[in-house]
């Protein structure tokens, strides 16, 4: 049996893990402590001498795995296994793992008797066991049976439960998947310890299980037993009741969806597609990591594989010529820019040289860290970036195994299913065969997200882990407008597919038709519509979309994305960028909105309780005026190139106001000073998006140019509903007569005091909401680009004086529903 | 005489054995300034484990000349009872060291050079680190080269000791201003800097006694 040595500086610590241990691996593993030094008067650190003698007392023909805390435990371990003779060596290993989890890990999988390389996988990956696991490797699985469970014993898949399933599951041969469904986890290997405790699964929960059909029988008959047994634990919980209005689902063999279920995701790009399925593995492929006699040869053939993968970047940009704008080659650059990280590339090196192992294992095993880091974050757009790294990634790796070349090629037109769209998917996707397009995970601000909104073909984001339960094959219908796919679309489904096709293709014609045009009603009221953008990326969407103005900048991206806070001169080439890029047009930027909820590491901001209420938008910039004046100098420093505007964020009250444009002032004079151009006349506006702000608007309007109302949070504030909140989301709706009487009274006073007003929350771009907004006044439409065409499409059915007359009547009505219900006999549906 | 090879230019088993000696003397003495350099950006601890590595060393040193056999059972001592960072690399060192020089009571110029080169390529790999990461490396780098200068010029063993000695010396104080990039110091990032390493301490004072040894022999 394979052996354990845990090197620590204390041997009171290497002791008690060992009794740990024990207890976890089922059976008696060889488990030896070398910890501490031989001094009564200082125990503390490690002996190199013990290690040898402890990988000694555990040695046999199956090897040794040796774990250490930190620093010089580490370096005595190596040392130790240096000292053995090189006959004893072969089979000892120093694992690279979290001392405790990977110990931990390790007893549990020799227990079950795995080969050596997988304990010292699972003990590596020990590691990853807080994030949560979305970047886990998962093949896309079809033709598996698939059978759903409860798991009743009170501990849920944990520890010795959890240790218990791996290893039954080893005792079969083919491939076990689990899901936990009641947490809506993605599927991970059952015979992974780390799989099944990253999964989660508590007393209750619901798990379906995927295996192989030749011994899918026997696998749940396994399962059963287990449960049955109680996974070895006293006692088990009552089985609780499902809540009110969710039907229990039955206890048999089934499809991880219902036979005609539809899966709801988010919509990127709209349409209709009707065709076979065909799942794209889109995830890092396992790698055993395989031993190599010369590393530095290793090494080199590593650096020549980045520099393959960064010649075929270019190749392929250069090839897809104008299908991409210059904004979105920025992505690939980006792309280029992983594979120059000094930081990673060094870590593959040494590991290569330090481990003697091939290339393509340690760069999996680095990319996939990188990779759920990354979508460990909270910060949607940075969680975005797993999706880039493992792209480089794959690309590689490509390199270094010589595998396949396009993953997107198929042989008759497909709906394609991901689990996650990595950007250099979107440029492989050839539309004439391409059908549609549907993914597991992913969100509208992912480098792919972008770049796909404007492919013409439907694609909708994150249906959920269900999608992979779909057999490989089967007819799908995907809506892209309704963001929903149905996997076993009847006759009736698909002709009214087909009408509704017809209905939505005749439709976006005649969107598409206006989309340049100036944004009127029927009788010739003209407003503005107007782009939000959130990163450069965006700027090639954009200029196609039909918007004449950028009415929402949010700088954030800027400071969220690096280490440390953009000097004044980086900050300015970006946005002179998009200056330049929207020729003309003018572009709002509103100052930085960043607050307790996404942590900056490199502001040193105090935890919050209540972040929303805190310290964030405008008031952060005032308190902070050194970086205030930073992003205003390199704003008014960009007006020069073109038409700007500057827009604070989160305004409470007249003084803020002063004060901001106090700060503007002097920015201005130092710029003047430092004789660098700007536009004196720079328009500055301010946000509505706090109650306060919209009470005191007519005291507020002779301060500023123009508002713009956020109505996402003043959404939130005026209901007092958190945004983030599944509970209360009934609440949070921009149509609660209330919001709307907020919103009326804001227009009012910026015309009272002669300012324009617009809106640049998700408001502004829904077509119910136009008819209202336009017959309170609003000036401004600033929205996401792919809702721009239907907008303008939507307006022009639409006659002011109808318009007006909708407005009174709404803001007498009593719910969010009246007032929609009443906006839709406005518009006919 | 033991050895035909025996003069100016040579190390003898007993001056290895000296310089051992002397090691573990000046260590003891220094104990407490080796702690304190390692207490602000470390874990106080350097001096005394030297100390008790080498208090262990004197200990299990075997009799007789053979300068290999010497070497490596201060490898094994250090390994086994310095308890940091320092212990397998001083350890690694001198183990690497010693490998040629097994059965050799008397070291030539150039074997010790070898000696010198050996050594430091041991803590370079077990260390993953290199000269200017603010580690013991940065006395014992330019140290070698110096000896191996200085002995090119006209054989004088004392005199590229001392050479070696004082290149070692230099080498530690420009240790201060490094911001350190390997071993507990490097936690520190920046405020690192400011402060001599203490392993390039103890480096130093292990070559300073060799030089020492050696020239009270010569005598
Ligand atoms: N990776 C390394 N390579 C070379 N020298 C190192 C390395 N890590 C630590 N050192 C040296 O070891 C010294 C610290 O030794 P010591 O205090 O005994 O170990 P610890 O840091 O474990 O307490 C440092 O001053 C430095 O010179
Ligand atoms: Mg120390």
């Amino acid at each position: 049996m394979i052996g354990i040595v845990i090197v620590s500086h204390s041997g009171k610590l290497a002791e008690g893990l060992k009794e740990i241990a024990d207890v976890m691996s089922g059976q008696p593993v060889p488990v030896a402590a070398a910890g501490g030094v031989d001094d009564p008067e200082s125990p503390l650190g490690t002996d190199g001498i013990r290690v040898l003698e402890a990988i000694r007392d555990v040695m046999s023909d199956d090897g040794v795995l040796v774990f250490a805390d930190i620093g010089s435990a580490r370096l005595n371990a190596e040392m130790a296994i240096d000292l053995l003779e090189p006959d004893e060596r072969e089979n000892v290993h120093f694992c690279d793992a979290p001392l405790v989890e990977g110990v931990l890990a390790a007893a549990v999988q020799i227990g079950a008797g795995s080969p050596l390389q997988t304990v010292m996988r699972e003990a590596r990956e020990a590691a990853l066991q807080k994030a949560p696991p979305p970047g886990e490797p998962q093949e896309t699985r079809t033709g598996g049976v698939v059978r759903e469970f409860t798991i009743r014993n009170p501990m849920g898949l944990h520890a010795r439960p959890a240790a218990l399933l791996v290893t039954t599951m080893n005792g079969f041969s083919g491939d076990i998947r689990l899901a936990n469904l009641s947490k809506g986890r993605n599927p991970v290997n059952a015979k992974s310890i780390n799989g099944i405790m990253l999964s989660e699964v508590t007393a209750n929960d619901r798990i379906s299980v995927t295996a192989d059909p030749a011994e899918a029988e026997a696998v749940f008959a396994a399962i059963e037993e287990l449960i049955r047994a109680n996974f070895g634990e006293e006692g088990s919980v009552a089985s609780r009741p499902a809540p009110a209005g969710v039907p229990p689902r039955p206890e048999t063999t089934s499809p991880a969806v219902s036979a005609s279920g539809a899966l709801a995701g988010i919509s990127i790009a709209p349409g209709f597609a009707l065709g076979p399925l065909h799942h794209v593995r889109s995830t890092l492929p396992e790698i055993e990591p395989v031993a190599v006699t010369d590393p530095v040869a290793e090494a080199e053939r590593f650096t020549r594989a980045l520099s393959g993968a960064e010649t075929e970047i270019r190749t392929s940009l250069a090839d897809a010529g104008q299908r991409i704008s210059a904004y979105d080659r920025k992505i690939f650059d980006a792309h280029i820019s992983y594979l120059h990280d000094p930081e990673i590339i060094e870590t593959v090196k040494q590991r290569i040289i330090g481990e003697h192992v091939c290339a393509e294992a340690v760069w999996r095993d680095v990319v996939a860290g990188l990779a759920r880091t990354y979508a460990a974050l909270e910060d949607p757009l940075l969680q975005a970036r797993a999706g880039d790294v493992i792209d480089v990634g794959q690309r590689v790796l490509r390199f270094l195994t010589g595998g396949e070349t396009s993953p997107a090629a198929v042989s008759e037109p497909s709906v394609l299913a991901f689990e996650d769209l990595r950007p250099s998917d979107v440029l492989a996707i050839d539309e004439k065969t391409i059908l549609g397009i549907c993914t597991m995970s992913g969100g509208k601000t992912s480098h792919a997200g972008i770049l796909a909104s404007a492919l013409s073909i439907p694609v909708v984001f994150a249906v959920g882990d269900a999608l992979a339960g779909v057999a490989e094959g089967r007819q799908v219908l995907l809506d892209g407008t309704a963001g929903t796919i149905v996997l076993a679309p009847d006759a009736e489904t698909i002709a009214a597919m087909e009408k509704d096709r017809k209905t939505w293709e005749d439709r976006r014609a005649r969107a598409e038709a206006v989309r340049t045009l100036p944004a009127r009603t029927s009788d010739g009221h003209e407003i503005r519509v107007a782009a939000n953008m959130a990163s450069v990326e965006e700027l090639g969407v954009i200029a196609g979309s039909g918007a004449q103005e950028v009415g929402l900048l949010r700088t954030e991206f800027l400071f969220m994305h690096h280490d440390s806070a953009p000097g004044e001169d980086e900050q300015y080439e970006v946005y002179r960028t998009i200056v330049a890029g929207l020729s003309g047009r003018p572009l709002t930027v509103r100052t930085a909105d960043i607050g307790g909820d996404k942590p900056v590491p490199y502001m040193d901001r105090p935890p919050e309780a209540n972040p929303n209420l805190g310290w964030r938008g405008l008031r952060y910039s005032l308190g902070v005026p050194e970086f205030f004046d930073v992003q205003l100098a390199a704003i008014l420093r960009a007006s020069a190139h073109g038409p700007v505007r500057i827009m604070f964020p989160l305004v409470s009250t007249l003084h803020e106001v002063k004060a901001a444009k106090e700060r503007l002032r002097a920015v201005m004079k130092k710029l003047r000073a430092r004789n660098l151009a700007f536009d004196e006349n720079v328009e500055v506006g301010l946000m509505i998006e706090v109650p306060a702000a919209a009470e005191m608007a007519d005291i507020l309007a002779p301060e500023v140019d123009f508002f713009s109302i956020g109505t996402n949070d003043l959404t939130q504030y005026v209901m007092a509903a958190d945004r983030a909140n599944a509970k209360v989301q009934d609440l949070f709706d921009p149509f609660n007569p209330a919001v709307l009487r907020m919103i009326a009274r804001s227009i009012e006073a910026a015309h009272e005091a002669g300012i324009w007003i617009g809106m640049c929350g998700a408001m502004a771009g829904s077509p119910v909401a136009a008819p209202i907004l336009i017959g309170l006044g609003l000036d401004e439409f600033s929205m996401t680009p792919s809702d721009i065409a239907e907008f303008k499409l939507t307006l022009s059915g639409l006659s002011l004086p109808a318009c007006r007359d909708l407005a009174v009547d709404v803001l007498k009505l009593s719910s969010a529903d009246a007032v929609r219900d009443r906006a839709n006999v406005l518009l006919g549906r | 005489m033991a050895d035909a090879r025996a003069g100016a230019g040579t190390v003898t088993g007993p001056m290895v054995r000296a310089w051992i000696e002397k090691s573990a003397e000046v260590l003891a003495e220094n104990r407490k300034y080796l702690t304190e350099l390692d207490s602000p950006i470390g874990d106080s601890d350097h001096g005394n484990n030297m100390d008790r590595g080498y208090k262990a060393v004197v200990e299990k040193l075997p009799e007789g000349d053979d300068i290999g056999a010497m070497l490596k059972s201060v490898a094994m001592s250090l390994i086994s009872k310095v308890g940091g960072a320092a212990g397998p690399l001083y350890g690694t060192m001198f183990l690497d060291g010693s490998k040629p020089l097994i059965g050799k009571t008397v070291v030539s110029g150039e074997e010790l050079a070898q000696f010198f080169a050996d050594a430091i390529n041991g803590v370079k790999k077990r260390g993953r680190s290199d000269v200017g990461m603010k580690t013991m490396l940065d006395a014992l780098a330019p140290a070698s080269d110096a000896f191996r200068a200085e002995f090119a010029k006209d054989g004088d063993m004392p005199a590229s000791l001392k050479a070696a000695a004082a290149a070692a010396k230099q080498g530690m104080e420009a240790t201060i201003p490094m911001q350190a990039q390997r071993g507990r110091a490097s936690y520190l990032g920046e405020r690192s800097i400011g402060h001599q390493d203490p392993g390039a301490t103890s480096s130093y004072l292990i070559l300073q006694a060799f030089s020492d040894a050696v020239e009270e022999a010569a005598k």
